[in-house]
């Protein structure tokens, strides 16, 4: 019964992965230091969540934390019904889903690129959160 | 039931088409704008596009919220401004983008000044309103309708004066917004705040809330948008751009019914 079930629905809960979450990207794809661009890096593992750029040398930090800021959910309870007619009911729902869930901040990847665009540094955090 | 759920979707999107009514400040004749030169600038604040998803998971709803840095891949007020000017000189204006009119330094130095009241207005409001983290913010119109004060725009202003512009058209924008609400639909939505300042007179003329938007099918997947130098989010933005109509927007009677 549980794997028909799990059969059934699996295909529908893959179909609906996140393109935000760009964790296992981060952390498999291949980035060469003095060869990627980065354009090459975004075509990669996307943006960074956060940039900076020093002045003095024009060198660019790039900040990536691979998980999305937040979650939220609806999940519908049904909590009372209100008979309409005999043969028609109106259903209540209550929203029980949990909002604004953090998804964790913490930098697990840091790249540098060179004032002509060129990637120069490239570090990968251990933190696996 | 799909069927429900499309139409649904493109009644929202409809509800969207609408443009904010603009008003002119303190009874501004604006109709000069159909004939004197017009300088353009559009700015993000932060250069970041904030994304939505909603994922469909049988039982219930996701909403994930993220936000993602795009001021190292992308000059996007440069293009943007470009793409304004474009679009008013389609519709019969004489408009340039400031990048190619003004001193860089002078329009870094304006636009930064702008910038500076835009997060002077986050700071005072923040934690005032529940939206989720990475939500697009739209400014309030009355932000913009005081007479401009800063030495930056002055030094602006002159230039452009000095070569024969009347009017200088500011869009401001928060952010870039990207979703994907369902049924594989990507959009990228702007949400700028547009203020006129009659640079003859240096009174602010117009402000006006703007939305300018763009859905593409893209199975859902967000990450397109970064792709190829955010190819897509930038032929989303170029896409929206000629469907504002600011003729019907300054109400010039020549505008498309």
């Amino acid at each position: 019964m549980n794997s028909r079930f799990f059969l059934l629905f699996a295909p529908m809960m893959l179909a609906a992965c996140s393109s935000l979450d760009r964790t296992d990207e981060i952390g498999r794809q291949p980035l060469q230091v003095g060869i990627a661009t980065k354009a090459d890096v975004v075509n990669s593992i996307g943006l960074p969540r956060k940039t900076e750029v020093d002045q003095k040398t024009g060198q660019e930090i790039w900040y990536y934390t691979g998980k999305p800021v937040s979650r939220r959910y609806f999940i519908p309870m049904p909590v009372a019904a209100t008979n309409i007619s005999p043969s028609l009911q109106m259903v209540h729902f209550a929203d029980i889903g949990p909002k604004g869930v953090p998804q964790g901040e913490s930098v697990v990847l840091t790249t540098i690129f060179d004032a002509s665009g060129l990637m120069i540094f490239v570090k990968r955090s251990e933190d696996k959160k | 039931m799909s069927r429900f759920l499309i139409f649904i979707f493109t009644a929202v999107l409809a509800g969207c088409a609408t443009q904010n009514i603009g008003k002119p400040i303190g009874g501004a004749d604006i109709t000069p704008l159909r004939t004197k030169k017009i300088a353009v600038s559009y700015q993000f604040v932060h250069k970041r596009i904030n994304y939505s998803e909603t994922l469909y998971r049988v039982f219930w709803l996701e909403y994930v919220n993220s936000t993602q840095d795009f001021g190292g891949i992308w000059p996007a007020d440069k293009d943007m401004s470009e793409l304004v000017a474009k679009r008013l000189r389609d519709q019969g204006f004489q408009a340039d983008s400031i990048y190619v009119v003004a001193q860089p330094e002078k329009i870094v130095a304006e636009q930064k000044s702008l910038a500076a009241k835009v997060l002077q207005h986050e700071m005072e409001t923040k934690g005032k309103t529940a939206k989720p983290a990475g939500s697009q913010v739209i400014l309030p119109e009355k932000l913009f309708e005081g007479p401009p004060s800063a030495p930056e725009y002055f030094s602006l202003a002159d230039e452009l004066s000095g070569k024969g512009f009347g009017y200088l058209a500011e869009f401001t924008a928060v952010d870039l917004q990207g979703a994907a609400p369902g049924y594989g639909t990507v959009g990228v939505f702007s949400y700028p705040t547009l203020r006129i300042v009659d640079l003859r007179t240096n009174k602010v003329v117009w402000v006006q809330n703007v939305r300018h938007w763009d859905v593409a099918q893209l199975g859902g997947d967000l990450r397109k948008l970064e792709e190829d130098g955010m190819r897509r989010t930038k032929d989303g933005m170029r896409a929206s751009m000629s469907k504002l109509d600011f003729l019907a927007m300054w109400g010039f009677p020549e505008a498309s019914k």
